[in-house]
């Protein structure tokens, strides 16, 4: 911990103090602090008291870059967080990296861009992998191709900041005190991408590896996995743009003495049409399959698609994106957008409506946190139907002043019961509502 | 491209006459390494009607004295940063900024306010140099901005 600190220090120190690097340009910066807070309110039928939530969230943020010569320069950046939600309370270094950009050092048209330290990394897709990790990055930019490669590891980010969740000890270590760093992988990226090959479409190519750190025991299961990504996106006609992916993974895990190798897939498409003439509309439709094929009748182990990173759906419930067909339809507009008041413009109203099913006849991987147990309440243990539930979100978004961002939030969901649905009748709608302030200064 | 952005800035000039002489001080500031506070001044304030077209960058700095806008210390030939312009922009266009700019009026509180509205874009550090002809965009883009009523 105390060299940890160190490296921070040493890294700030840099940062802060020098001005320039082999160049005559002086070093530029700027610093600034923002602050978070929300209040939120959950209920459901079936839950005897409503659950309150508040979370502060304050951070210090500062940049500095440093020119190299007459065309390379240093990129700094570092943020430091308080975190205070409702049962917790933590620091957190969210970003500590040093950018490198290099152009023209692979030819004339190249651009050599490094990372190193933490910072957030994602897939092409955000399927796979989305999350803070320490590590290294190097890009290689030409205008016809870019490649990329990132080594990471997951093992020094705090427990409560992580989502990396692919085992079942993964998901109890998430709500477990005890446990101060999230749990140890070494993530592998190589990415390429061809921007416009075709008809303006942007094809990406990407395989990622994890390995587990951790050694099985009867009590503790690992997971190894692999993954291809193929993506294809770019504009349509007019305002309107799509994106499409797929993604093949392979994996092994272990417990005990058991090894299960396991195929899973996910694909997703994705429409956007924007109307700028039209109060700044913007319509998307989404639909996205993850695969969940069989359970080992021995080991209990799920075939099924599993990221890296358990991103979840959904805002009144809370899905994991594994055995899951999802499809959601969302509008937003600034129905203001001609007032003569900017701060009125400013306003937007966003509506949402999305629809789940279970890809199998297992249950569906519902989050422990909101459901308020691993064992979720109204489940049917043998199901009929594949049908989990809808829910519609209603969300209000305004920016009187630049640095004030106001957020309401109201959704329903509404459980699928009997038999088109995977739950009893025990199951009843849940609602959310949340309200959010953002400033910076 | 620079044509059009003297083209553009000089019709904002909003005198009966233009001379050749003033087009050719926008040509000027264009070609300025490190946008000078005169130039700013004189550009600033030409495209609010706040100063003659063959006024020049002390006098331009004295309209500027006059409305409460100078920056104390500067001389006509020194470089403007980012947030030097910004404030002095906030001003001249009397643009409105957020919470912090309100209580503080500091530069890198104008940068901000400018950037969020599009005014500024690109690289955005309040301490970072500016050149003539970045200058000129941005005082370029104000203008329109203005004109649709945004900000």
């Amino acid at each position: 911990m105390r060299q940890c600190a160190t490296c921070v220090l040493l890294f700030a120190i840099l940062v802060l103090s020098s001005t320039r690097l082999f160049s005559q340009d002086p070093a530029i910066g700027d610093w600034g602090v923002t602050v978070d807070v929300l209040r939120g309110l959950r209920a459901a039928e079936h839950v005897a008291q409503d659950a309150r939530t508040s979370a502060l969230s304050t951070a210090l943020w500062g940049r500095r870059i440093i020119p190299i010569g007459t065309e390379s320069r240093l990129d700094f950046a570092i943020q430091g967080s308080y975190n205070w939600s409702s049962g917790q309370v933590f620091a957190n270094l969210d970003l500590a990296r040093m950018d490198g950009l290099h152009p023209f050092i692979l030819g004339e048209s190249s651009v050599l861009r490094t990372r190193v330290g933490r910072f957030r990394v994602a897939d092409p897709s955000t399927f796979v992998i989305n999350a803070a990790v320490d590590g290294l990055s190097v890009r290689l930019e030409y205008p016809a191709v870019r490649m990329e490669l990132t080594g990471a590891y997951t093992g020094l980010q705090l427990n409560p900041v992580s989502n990396v969740r692919m085992t079942q000890v993964d998901l109890v270590e998430e709500n477990d005190d005890s446990a101060t760093f999230a749990p140890p992988r070494a993530v592998g990226i190589a990415a390429i991408e061809f921007p416009e090959l075709f008809a303006r479409q942007s094809v990406s190519v990407a395989v990622i590896g994890q390995y587990d750190f951790r050694d099985a025991a009867s009590t503790q299961d690992t997971l190894n996995s692999g993954y291809a990504v193929l993506g294809v996106r770019g504009p349509l006609f007019g305002g309107l743009y799509h994106d499409v992916f797929g993604i093949a993974t392979q994996g092994v895990w272990e417990q005990g003495n058991q090894s299960e190798s396991y195929f899973g897939y996910l694909g997703s498409v994705r429409l956007r049409l924007f109307l700028p003439e039209f109060f700044a509309s913007r319509v998307s439709v989404q639909a996205v399959y993850s695969s969940h094929d069989d359970v080992d009748a021995s080991s209990g182990f799920e075939n099924r698609y599993r990221p890296i990173s358990r991103n979840r759906l959904g805002t009144a419930v809370s899905v994991a994106l594994e055995n899951l067909l999802y499809g959601e339809l969302s509008y937003s507009l600034r129905p203001f957008i001609g007032s003569d008041s900017a701060q009125a413009q400013r306003v937007q109203v966003q509506l949402a409506g999305r629809t789940y099913f279970t890809t199998s006849d297992s249950p569906a991987a519902l989050d422990p946190r909101t459901e308020g147990s691993a064992v979720y309440p109204g489940f049917d243990p043998e199901p009929t139907g594949r049908h989990i539930g809808s829910e519609g979100v209603l969300r209000l978004n305004a920016r009187p002043f630049s640095d004030l961002g106001l957020g309401a939030t109201v959704g329903l969901f509404v459980p699928s019961v009997g038999d088109p649905g995977v739950f009893t009748n025990d199951r009843g709608i849940q609602f959310l509502s949340r309200l959010e302030l953002s400033t910076r200064f | 491209m620079k044509r059009v952005y003297v083209a553009a800035v000089v019709l904002c000039f909003v005198t009966g006459t233009l001379s050749a002489q003033a087009a050719d001080r926008i040509d000027g500031v264009l070609a300025e390494p490190a946008l000078r506070y005169g130039s700013a001044a004189y550009v600033l304030l030409g495209v609010n009607g706040l100063v003659d077209p063959d006024a020049s960058a002390e006098q331009a700095i004295e309209v500027l004295a006059d409305l409460g806008f100078a920056i104390d210390g500067k001389s006509a030939d020194d470089p403007m940063t980012l947030g030097d312009l910004s404030l002095l922009l906030m001003h001249v266009f009397e643009i409105d900024g957020g919470l912090m700019y309100t209580l503080l009026r500091q530069p890198r509180y104008a940068t901000r306010e400018l950037e969020f509205r599009g005014v500024i874009q690109g690289r955005t550090f309040p301490d970072m140099s500016v050149n003539g002809e970045r200058g000129i965009r941005i005082i370029n883009r104000a203008v329109a901005l203005r004109e649709e009523g945004r900000i």
